[in-house]
């Protein structure tokens, strides 16, 4: 498996700051799911404890006070540069669409855009902000969902949550379970990882990861070459995704899609999920509560969906 | 004792000014390979978008490239786990004695923007770099031809002479 979690997340991040946040306790590293560096801020955590600020002897405060560790301009340049692996060039595209993936790791930026005559963004210039989001592998996590893939139980399944949830966490543990060759019925996977969060580096997978393609040409070309039992996506959110996704159910394809979503209404109410459930295709929706990370709150089937 | 002691300083002084002469060439041989190198990574981001670690670590795989001493460190330190800008850095000093000083502040110049502009800028930046290193090329040789045979000629002369004198 590919290594994930707060170690390998900060390791994007300069000496200085890295060090401050590696004498953090244990417990508040395994709770952690965000670090946001700002310039000339405070180094900002979110976990299941909430918020917290950095301080230079290695714990979390409350407020920021002049003991809180100050992310500087060259901090959060030598850390943009290191998740761009040194080669800004080579992520111009991730870089207009607001993130950049680090050792699976997704990195939110915020800077300034910079646009053509026409409007259009065609590049990010003077980062100001980035937000680290540490991935974890939670192997097993997913095992109370993994009956509804095998023996025909569902045709198409949405997992729903609100942020930090464990959506992507669930989705990776079910690519292992489900396409694993070191158990029998592996099935043949394709993935659709956008934002190059699903890679798992397995060594014995019958699954085909489309890293970094946009969602609607990767599930063409998988419908037309790979011939995929199942194609699981993340954070699916535009009409275009949709689109694809109908596309490819129309060609009999099983779908495994993730949607953000806190609750049964607000799932129902999404246009792009009505869309989906209007293919009739899309029978099973586990809806994940906020805490803690990967519990399911709600499995809704059959006449649940459909008469909402 | 004499007879033991001439030859010796006709062997040092011959030594003396074939090595000048060799750092000359050396100098030069390093130069160019550093600008094939440079070309070839200008090649590679004008058809591909391969991040710079991993472009120079392959390229220190290729035998045309091992006569230059700069990539043998910054690969070493790479592989150390030093981040890109540092092992750059702490490289280009290192290859002052091979590269001259002009060399070393020609890298030490392009490491401070290599990677961190869009395609375009980092195209410009390594045409305009290259051009540079053309004419240090072109400088190294001009200087090999005019002192190398000097070096060479004058340590046989200086050699040779001691060497009849002290018989």
């Amino acid at each position: 498996m590919e290594h994930r979690g707060f170690e390998s997340a900060v390791e994007c991040l300069p000496a200085a700051l890295r060090e401050k946040l590696l004498l953090l306790p244990e417990g508040v590293r395994a709770q952690c799911f965000e670090i946001r560096l700002r310039k000339q801020q405070p180094v900002v955590l979110f976990g299941a404890f909430g918020c917290g600020v950095l301080q230079s002897d290695g714990t979390l405060g409350k407020t920021a006070g002049s003991a809180a560790v100050i992310c500087t301009g060259e901090q959060l340049d030598a850390a943009f540069h290191c998740c761009c692996e040194y080669s800004v060039y080579a992520h111009e595209n991730d870089l207009l669409r607001g993130f950049l993936t680090f050792h699976g790791n997704r990195v939110g930026l915020v800077g300034s855009a910079v646009c053509d005559a026409a409007g259009s963004m065609t590049a990010v210039r003077d980062i100001t902000g980035l937000n680290v989001r540490v991935a974890r592998d939670v192997p097993g996590c997913a095992r109370a969902l993994l009956g509804l893939f095998r023996d025909g139980a569902a045709q198409s399944v949405i997992l729903a949550g609100p942020p930090a949830s464990g959506k992507t966490t669930m989705l990776r543990d079910l690519i292992v379970s489900l396409s694993s060759l070191e158990h029998e019925g592996a099935q043949k996977l394709c993935v659709i990882d956008a934002r190059q969060e699903l890679f798992v580096a397995h060594t014995a997978l019958n699954c085909d990861f489309y890293r970094g393609y946009p969602m609607e040409i990767a599930i063409d070309n998988a419908v037309k070459t790979m011939s995929p039992q199942l194609i699981v996506c993340d954070e699916i959110a535009t009409k275009r995704e949709v689109d694809a996704i109908c596309y490819g159910v129309n060609c009999g394809v099983r779908f495994l899609v993730g949607v953000h979503a806190s609750s049964k209404a607000e799932l129902l109410r999404r246009t792009q999920v009505q869309r989906l459930l209007e293919t009739r295709a899309f029978d099973r929706a586990v809806l994940l509560a906020s805490a803690p990370v990967g519990t399911v709150s709600a499995v809704l089937a059959g006449r649940t969906l459909f008469d909402a | 004792m004499r007879e033991l002691f001439s030859p010796a300083v006709l062997f040092c002084a011959l030594a003396l000014g074939f090595s000048a002469a060799d750092r000359l060439r050396k100098r030069e041989t390093a130069l160019c390979a550093l600008r094939q190198m440079l070309l070839e990574v200008h090649l590679s981001l004008s058809f591909g978008s391969v991040p710079l670690p991993a472009l120079l670590l392959s390229l220190s795989q290729e035998a045309r490239f091992a006569r230059v001493p700069f990539l043998s460190a910054l690969t070493l330190l790479l592989q150390n786990g030093e981040a890109l800008p540092d092992a750059w850095n702490a490289a280009a000093a290192a290859a002052a004695s091979s590269l001259g000083k002009e060399g070393s502040a020609l890298l030490l110049r392009l490491g401070a923007v290599l990677g961190k502009t869009d395609k375009p800028g980092q195209l410009e930046v390594l045409s305009r770099e290259i051009a540079a290193l053309d004419a240090l090329c072109a400088a190294a040789l001009q200087k090999r031809r005019r002192n190398g045979a000097l070096y060479r000629a004058a340590g046989a002369f200086f050699g040779v002479s001691a060497f009849l004198i002290l018989m």
